[in-house]
């Protein structure tokens, strides 16, 4: 299978303190669903950042093939922050950013400002900002944080399509049981790699990092 | 007022009012405070070295914004903290030099109250070309500036050079605000960035209506504000700033009446 990212011993620290990863390597194909789990604190969401080239490493680096796009777990803008929804779609990917919105549905809130839209909806905002780039490599933050069940469904669903589409899905969360069900591979990081394969296999990884066991649904 | 000073004053208006949109929404409201004081410094300095003010507090707010931008965007402190150091500094420094000569007070009181009547052609010109730089900036980076403002991590992940972006707004907004304190004084100035930008934030949705109302915005405020000048002898910039209020209060309300039946 064709490798869309290779990211190779991965290390950062912030202010020169502790590493918060170390030595991170991993790879993702095309079409890949692939889940990174860990406890607060053990490096998820700066993986994802230095993926999505927002935090240069300080050793190791990373390749991509295509563009990649990257969604934050959450935005905290200004009360009265006037962009709609199609000037952020818009201004990342243009006017190729019109076939997003029948893939999401967005219809009914392009002309909202981002600021009135419900925890779901902005995450499919989100969503759907990063993929108005075509991206190769999807990177999404705990995609499922603060959804209701309705919303964790349709993104579930949205993002196994996207994946049989061909695009590489790596997402980070707390949610062990969301990731482990629903990913092709999985990675168990505490500032480490613990474990990386089958999630069938990562039972043992989670119980030492977590300090508790899961059951796959 | 001569209608060099009229023009030059519903110019700089103008572009206080359109940098002011991006400013709020990147949480710089403050920036603007902070640079017109901080820019009594440069006065004092063109004072005490005999150089022309003007090109001198330039140069000065446009170090201090720089400063201010760089030290609160690395982490290093935060902005607000460094923006109440270089304000408090300015005005400092202002006092120092300029407060303790009779002489020299002219020039104090001419800083913090503003030289409205006092516009050449040169000041004009310079405005011009600012307003048209700022034009620029706003068209050419406005879909790079919306992201910025929105989140400056997704931004970056976009591949926008963020902090090209946002110097270069800082470089504007530090050379607009120089001009406004020319035309309204140090204590008014951020008015001007501000005000108008809330009061379209208050009623529009849409980064650019919000630019366009902020500037509509203040070209009525400023209109109305000179003919009230020339009816009434008042000092211009004191007049602009409560037209501009009367217009935040009556947005505020109608805001706070829609949001309410929704």
């Amino acid at each position: 299978m064709e490798k869309v990212l290779r990211a190779e011993k991965l290390t950062h620290t912030y202010s020169g303190g502790d590493p918060v990863i170390e030595d991170v390597s991993l790879s993702l194909s095309r079409g890949e669903l692939y889940g990174v789990v860990g406890p607060n604190g053990s490096g998820k969401t700066t993986l994802l950042k230095i993926l999505g080239g927002i935090i240069k490493p300080l050793k190791g680096h990373v390749e991509i093939r295509g563009k990649v796009g990257y969604v934050p777990q959450q935005i905290f803008v200004e009360e009265h922050f006037p962009a709609t929804v199609k000037e952020l779609i818009t201004a990342v990917g243009g006017r190729a950013s019109y076939d997003v919105l029948a893939q999401l549905h967005l219809h009914t809130i392009w002309d909202k400002r981002f600021v009135d839209l419900s925890g779901g909806q902005k995450k499919i905002v989100l969503i759907g900002m990063a993929l108005s780039i075509k991206p190769s490599v999807l990177l999404l933050d705990e995609p499922t944080a603060e959804l209701d069940v309705h919303f964790r469904k349709h993104i579930l669903v949205f993002l196994k399509e996207l994946s049989r589409q061909g695009t590489a899905v790596l997402m980070v969360s707390h949610d062990i049981n969301f990731i482990l069900t629903n990913a092709d591979r999985v990675m168990v990081l505490c500032r480490k790699v613990e474990f990386e394969g089958s999630p069938t296999k990562a039972g043992e990884a989670v119980k030492r990092v977590f300090g508790m066991g899961v059951t796959v649904e | 007022m001569s209608e060099v000073a009229v023009l030059n004053l519903i110019i700089v208006s103008l572009t206080s009012s359109i940098l002011g949109v991006p400013l709020v929404l990147k949480r710089l409201s403050l920036l603007g405070a902070g640079l017109s004081h901080s820019a009594l410094g440069g006065v004092a300095i063109a004072y005490l070295m005999g150089l022309s003010p003007l090109p001198t507090t330039l140069i000065y707010t446009l170090l201090m914004g720089i400063l201010i931008y760089t030290l609160s965007s690395r982490g290093k402190v935060s902005g607000d903290a460094v923006i109440a150091v270089l304000f408090t500094s300015g005005v400092a420094l202002g006092i120092l030099v300029l407060g303790d000569h009779s002489h020299s007070e002219a020039h104090l009181s001419e800083a913090i109250l503003g030289e409205p009547f006092k516009v050449s052609w040169y000041d004009l010109i310079l405005s011009i070309f600012l307003l048209l730089l700022t034009l620029l900036f706003i068209l050419r980076l406005r879909n790079h500036l919306t992201l910025l403002c929105f989140n400056e991590d997704l931004a970056v992940s976009y591949g926008i050079r963020v902090d090209m972006v946002a110097y270069s707004l800082l470089i504007l907004s530090s050379l607009s605000i120089v001009l406004a304190v020319k035309v309204v004084g140090v204590l008014l100035a951020s008015a001007l960035f501000v005000i108008p930008a809330m009061t379209s934030l208050f009623l529009v949705s849409g980064f650019g209506r919000a630019v366009l109302l902020s500037s509509a915005v203040s070209l009525i405020c400023t209109s109305a504000g000179v003919i009230i000048t020339e009816r009434t002898g008042f000092q211009p910039g004191g007049v602009v700033v409560f037209a501009l209020l009367l217009m935040f209060m009556a947005s505020f309300l109608f805001n706070q009446v829609r949001s309410r039946l929704q």
